[in-house]
């Protein structure tokens, strides 16, 4: 085995890994925001493939296709919270939250199934080449290098909005303090329905991303979605450098376990997860304590 | 060498005890001695930390530095259900009532750590066992005892304010601890509940328990206490009888421009 | 003095007898097969949804991983009777291993944060298909395990119907019993208590993450017996039975019958074989799959906004309050003349 064989399993990992980054980032932030974890992440992720891929169908130019997805996205993302999470919030429990986003997240499925069939779905490549591009004996998919620029133009975006604008300002500190958020004029309702939304446009981004190399079906999202979880829990749980460097560790990880077994890349994860939560309750970036609430 | 208890000279001793959460400090270097069989009033305006010295003592919170221990055994950092089987009892500040209970059970639960609660035994017993009859008679004449008993079967939430206060002192009473915190019981309470609750609490006083008071309430405190911890901003301004403190001056300038110690 | 904490139990201990009747002459009553089939199913199901009350409606942990101990209790039956094991055997096989496994992946949560456990034990409900699925040769893999043995006394087989479904209803009876007993027993009353004030309960020295990991393994072992049952009546099952929708629908079931109350289950479990026996198929023409997904998620949606802690649990406390602001107008016979006044002031 040789160096160019290690950065290949390198660039592989690297690219599985920014689209786990991408979907966990959504997870956080609307963790962070809201205290909930929304279930249906990952089927927002395959309703933005979804999309893409009918409206290259229908002769779309990428240029357009690309942000007439996210934008459908974000406003999906945005409905959830309108619809179902902002309604349920106050009288809400832990479980009941999780069950709401869970049965979203089956409704989603369902309708998928309905409208676009069982059948996986495909679409080609953004910039079909004949051949990956090799550099240095380490050959690269166009479509690898489309996700790592997107992945990194939206994740750039994301903090762009977090740091300079208003809004941004407004969800960082409701993830900070949302009692404090909501004392200081914050109107945490249209925080919590912006985070949904920005969740759902990292997922589309993921998932538009992702359908040139995967066949799409109903059911791709709720792995993906397992996975994103798993990078956050990696990532910690609460910090958004932590999910993108959790998602990018267990892309490199199951890049590494294919080595083994390409069957035993879920496993890994999940062993990944579980490892953490007992060893490291904080992720990998945390601490070893456990964070107590205490309100008395 | 380890002392018998009855020599020990403090129910609850708290020593160097510092917390801040974040950068904020909240206590600095307290002490507290709490005498066998007294009542000793913690007071401080809002914001003190007398409500996070509880929280320590009672093992909700960890504190970063200093130590408490029960009647001479070390409880530092314990957790709260350790710190309670050591006997320790206390309320809280905004009211912890099981809604979903009735007022007597409400009090039963406080019994529970003498009952076998074991889950095999309940799962199967088609029974309530004769032990958890006795000690639901006890939780009823612990609120007889306080004129409560014609509520036992009642919701909490069917109860005046005052009442509920009063079912979360009984409460703690009534698992027999050896110290018991008591955090502004008054607060929101009318005149005439305050009064109740004063009887009340002398009458908790006279059968020797220890127990330590907050409250903003002051002639109220001084008129029960036989000791007094004042705090402010986090430290200990003063200590010693009532009439030590009220004439303090470090207590009377911490007061000044809210009101007077002696009237208020 | 006869103490109150009897008579709520006793009550219970009638309606179950009562139920306890009405099980015995329900074969009798309806002696088609096809009735059968679907009352047999709703015992089964009952079973389910009593373990996963349990966990998430009495202990208050988000468990993700119900599906996966009833697969777990439904491949030690499949797998120790095609060895030419005893069903009863296989059951108490089923039983150990999930209370095993639920007590190993259960001890985080003395410590972690409620959030984490949903996660964990989902972990828990990925890992175990997994393995059912592509540990090929003790699990048979995706083809699943067949010819599995169902239970018997003595010479006696449960094999026909009727003896099926007082197999399983007994059972059921039994799990309910066990929860009414526990809900008036002293751990019962400690459960409702950690769910009112988790502080209150700390300042009284109990330990309610031992509490919490005792009914997690309870919930899971009752779980796991169902899913023995489950097995020995199907006698062939293949991994995908224990995956998600299945537990969707083990959810939607203590979404309607309710969190925590004592005959929620079998409400639940009427009311989704029910949904999924008559109402699916006539709605979805021909597509029920997607559209049985999509009409549980809608139900488990709207049920959790409305009614937290699930729709026979919103009924009975709304009925309660209803009767208690009823009495109190009883009480204070007064005009209420105040509002329309005060409304005219405002407009
Ligand atoms: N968990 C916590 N996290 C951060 N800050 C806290 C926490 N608990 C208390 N504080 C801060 O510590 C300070 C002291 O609070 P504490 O409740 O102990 O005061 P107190 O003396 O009981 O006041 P009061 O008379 O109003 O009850 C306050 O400034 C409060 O904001
Ligand atoms: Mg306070």
């Amino acid at each position: 085995m040789d160096l160019a064989f290690f950065i290949q399993l390198f660039v592989t990992g690297v690219t599985t890994g920014a689209i786990y980054a991408a979907v966990a980032m959504g997870f956080v932030l609307v963790f962070r925001v809201t205290g909930i974890l929304n279930f249906a992440q990952g089927e927002l992720l395959m309703v933005g493939g979804m999309l893409i891929i009918s409206f290259r169908e229908a002769g779309w130019p990428l240029y357009a296709a690309i942000p007439v997805t996210i934008a459908l996205v974000f406003l999906l993302g945005c409905a959830i919270y309108a619809l179902a999470l902002g309604p349920a919030i106050k009288r809400g429990t832990n479980i009941s939250l999780l069950l709401i986003t869970l049965g979203i997240s089956q409704v989603l499925q369902g309708l998928a199934q309905i409208g676009w069939g069982s059948a996986p779905r495909y679409t080609g490549d953004f910039s079909p080449t004949a051949h990956p591009i090799s550099v240095l004996s380490v050959s690269i998919t166009t479509q690898s290098i489309w996700i790592l620029g997107g992945v990194l133009v939206a994740l750039g975006a994301t903090y762009l909005v977090l740091e300079r604008t208003g809004i941004g300002r407004a969800l960082r500190a409701s993830s900070i303090d949302p009692m404090m958020a909501r004392l200081s004029g914050i109107n945490v309702r249209m925080v919590s329905l912006i985070a949904f939304g920005a969740a759902g446009a990292l997922a589309a981004v993921g998932g538009l991303l992702l359908a040139p190399v995967i066949g799409m079906t109903y059911a791709t999202g709720s792995l993906i979605g397992v996975k994103g979880i798993a990078a956050a829990v990696i990532g910690g749980f609460g910090s958004i450098p932590g999910a993108i460097i959790g998602g990018i560790a267990l892309g490199l990880l199951e890049s590494l376990a294919s080595l083994i077994s390409t069957g035993l890349t879920t496993g890994i994860s999940l062993l990944a997860v579980v490892i953490v939560l007992l060893i490291l309750p904080n992720g990998i970036l945390g601490g070893r304590r456990v964070k107590a609430a205490v309100g008395v | 060498m380890s002392a018998p208890s009855v020599l020990v000279d403090a129910a609850l001793e708290v020593h160097g005890i510092t917390k801040s959460f974040g950068g904020n400090h909240v206590l600095r270097n307290v002490d507290m001695s709490v005498s066998p069989g007294s009542l000793h009033f913690l007071i401080g305006p809002n914001g003190a930390g007398k409500t996070t010295l509880f929280n320590v003592i009672s093992g909700f919170i960890r504190a970063d530095a200093g130590t408490v221990s029960l009647f001479g055994s070390d409880v530092t950092g314990e957790r709260a259900r350790k710190v309670a089987r050591q006997g320790l009892a206390r309320t809280f500040q905004n009211l912890q009532l099981f809604a979903s209970l009735t007022v007597a059970e409400n009090v039963l639960m406080a019994l529970h750590g003498q009952m076998k609660g074991g889950l095999p035994r309940a799962m199967t017993g088609l029974f309530v066992s004769r032990e958890e009859n006795r000690e639901y008679e006890r939780a009823y004449e612990w609120l007889d005892r306080f004129g409560l008993a014609k509520y036992a079967s009642s919701m909490p939430s069917d109860l005046s304010y005052g009442d509920r206060r009063l079912v979360e002192i009984i409460r703690a009473f009534a698992s027999q601890p050896k110290v018991v915190l008591l955090d502004e019981p008054a607060a929101g309470l009318g005149l005439s509940a305050r009064a109740n609750l004063f009887d009340v609490l002398k009458e908790l006083h006279a059968g020797n328990m220890t127990i330590v008071l907050i409250e903003h309430d002051m002639k109220f405190g001084m008129a029960l206490a036989d000791e007094v911890t004042v705090l402010d901003v986090g430290t200990r301004i003063a200590h010693g009888t009532p009439a030590q403190v009220q004439k303090d001056d470090a207590v009377i300038a911490a007061y000044l421009g809210k009101r007077s110690v002696a009237d208020a | 003095m006869k103490s109150p904490l009897m008579t709520k139990r006793r009550n219970q201990h009638f309606i179950w007898l009562g139920a306890v009747v009405v099980v015995a002459v329900l074969p009798l009553v309806f002696g088609d097969g096809y009735s059968q089939t679907v009352i047999l199913t709703i015992g089964l199901y009952a079973i389910f949804g009593i373990g996963l009350q349990l966990t998430m409606g009495t202990g208050g942990i988000l468990n993700m991983g119900h599906a996966a101990f009833i697969g777990i209790g439904a491949y030690s039956s499949a797998i120790v009777t095609t060895k030419g094991g005893n069903p009863w055997v296989g059951m108490l096989v089923g039983i150990v291993v999930a209370g095993v496994l639920a007590f190993v992946v259960g001890l985080p949560i003395l410590r972690l944060r409620s959030l984490y456990l949903a996660i964990a034990t989902l972990c828990v409900a990925l890992a175990v298909t997994n393995v059912l699925g592509f540990w090929t040769a003790l699990t048979g893999g995706q083809n699943g395990v067949t010819g599995i043995v169902p239970f018997s006394i003595g010479d006696f087989s449960f094999i026909d119907l009727p003896s099926q479904i007082y197999l399983i209803w007994g059972f059921l009876l039994v799990a309910v019993l066990i929860r009414i007993n526990l809900r008036y027993s002293v751990v019962g009353r400690e459960f409702e208590a950690i769910k009112d004030s988790d502080l209150a309960t700390s300042s009284l020295g109990i330990n309610h993450g031992a509490r919490r990991l005792q009914i997690f393994v309870i919930g899971s072992v009752i779980g796991a017996v169902g899913g023995s049952l489950y097995a020995t009546y199907l006698s062939a099952i293949t991994p995908d039975l224990f995956g998600f929708p299945f537990l969707i629908q083990i959810f939607v079931l203590v979404a309607l019958g309710g969190m925590v109350s004592l005959w929620g289950a079998p409400i639940g479990a009427i009311a989704v074989v029910c949904l999924h026996e008559f109402v699916i198929p006539v709605i979805s023409g021909g597509n029920a799959g997607p559209v049985e997904i999509v009409i549980f998620g809608v139900i488990l949606v709207i049920v959790m906004i409305f009614a937290p802690n699930g729709l026979t649990d919103q009924v009975v406390s709304t009925t309660r309050r209803l009767v208690k602001i009823a009495r109190r107008r009883r009480n204070h016979d007064e005009p209420s003349s105040v509002t329309p006044a005060s409304k005219k002031v405002a407009a």
